[in-house]
């Protein structure tokens, strides 16, 4: 009977001990863990602590037509590839052919009057500083898929 | 570069080439006759 | 020394105990290889390694570029651009090169501040120089009879068919910036 109940007894601190092992585990996962927790991001559903392959370089058409606005004051998307354009100090290349005096020669659409604009809305006799870096707001399209699916429509004004 | 700085270097540059092929000449036959200096011509 | 060239000038015109198929043969290997050793000499001043010894940060910025790096891997390195093909525009050249000697002893552009100052004359001399034998190292390589206006963008193929079809304008005029960066544009003319 006594060794029935040692058994018993010795068992029981097994059990307990290991269920001691698994708690702590339980704290290890949500400390440091790597896990995804079965979310799907852009990554895809990768383990944090994966690197994922690559994905390949997307290619911008090299020169299509100009993209139609999505909203009102969209700074208009550039339509062909813009490889070596150089914007310095020294040149800025979009103004070669978009500028006021340029665009007739070159085919291409005006910059905007809104460019000759101080921040406090005097107007100055060339672009203003604050427009000079065009890639700040306007970007290439790249010939690939949605990022995230979706049903935007433009307004009625735009369509 | 000036027309008249070009048409100097169209000068010079031209006139490099005959002295090319003459310089060419003098350093071929020198480097002949001491060949022949050892060989058929030899002063013995 | 003018012993030398005295004695140099009685050999040359004395004969030889030579067969003259022997000295006729010794003339031509000799021509030869003179010629050869030249144009080999003259072509390793034309190589990317050669130019970078003096003109290593210009020579940085072509990396960047399309005429570098590109698709198809077809690239020009500097003396496709700025050294004449033809053999006796290449030597005149050269010899002007002797220029970039004395530029480089009397240090012209050796920091970087001198340098920025006078690149847009340095950049001004190179467009002039192509304007005036209408582009003429972009159509050793870029032959304009043999462009496919249905594989060019809407751009160029506008560009191209008016403008430089009809002669009005070389290749330089609008592809300044091409192969390095841009010095001071103010005042250029179409920027």
């Amino acid at each position: 009977m006594q060794k029935l109940i040692a058994v018993l007894l010795m068992t029981g601190v097994i059990a307990v001990a290991q269920g001691q092992d698994t708690s702590d585990q339980a704290d290890a996962v949500e400390a440091g863990s790597t896990s995804n927790g079965g979310q799907a991001s852009l990554r895809g559903l990768t383990q944090l602590d994966v690197t994922k392959k690559a994905d390949s370089f997307k290619r911008i058409p090299k020169d299509r037509s100009p993209y139609v606005s999505d909203y009102v004051y969209q700074p208009p998307l550039i339509p062909h590839r813009i490889r070596g354009y150089e914007i310095s100090t020294n040149a800025n290349k979009c103004l070669s052919c978009h500028s006021f005096r340029n665009a007739r020669d070159a085919g291409a659409t005006k910059i905007s009057v809104t460019h000759y604009g101080t921040r406090e809305g005097q107007v100055l006799s060339d672009v203003s500083p604050r427009r000079y870096f065009c890639l700040q707001c306007h970007v290439t399209q790249s010939d690939t898929a949605l990022l995230i699916e979706n049903d935007f429509k433009r307004v009625d004004s735009l369509r | 570069m000036s027309t008249l700085e070009s048409i100097f270097w169209h000068i010079i540059g031209y006139a490099a080439m005959p002295a090319i092929f003459i310089f060419g000449f003098i350093a071929v036959a020198a480097g002949a006759l001491w060949i022949l200096s050892l060989g058929p011509d030899r002063d013995a | 020394m003018k012993q030398l060239i005295k004695l140099f000038w009685k050999k040359l015109s004395s004969p030889s105990r030579a067969a003259a198929g022997l000295i006729l043969g010794m003339g031509f290997t000799g021509g030869i290889l003179f010629w050869g050793a030249f144009n080999t000499g003259m072509e390793a001043t034309n190589t990317e390694a050669f130019c970078s010894a003096c003109h290593a940060p210009i020579v940085a910025e072509v990396r960047e570029t399309i005429h570098y790096s590109n698709r198809s891997g077809v690239r020009a390195i500097c003396s496709d651009c700025h050294v004449p093909h033809p053999w006796t525009d290449k030597i005149v050249r050269k010899v002007q090169a002797s220029k970039e000697l004395v530029a480089y002893a009397m240090g012209t552009i050796n920091t970087t501040e001198k340098f920025r100052e006078r690149r847009g004359y340095l950049a001004n001399r190179e467009w002039q120089r192509m304007k005036e034998n209408d582009s003429q190292e972009c159509r050793n390589c870029h032959n304009f009879d043999y462009m496919d206006f249905s594989e060019q963008g809407r751009r160029s193929v506008v560009q191209h068919s008016t403008a430089l079809a009809s002669g009005e304008k070389t290749c330089v005029d609008c592809h300044k910036g091409i192969s390095h960066r841009l010095p001071d544009m103010h005042g250029v003319e179409g920027w």
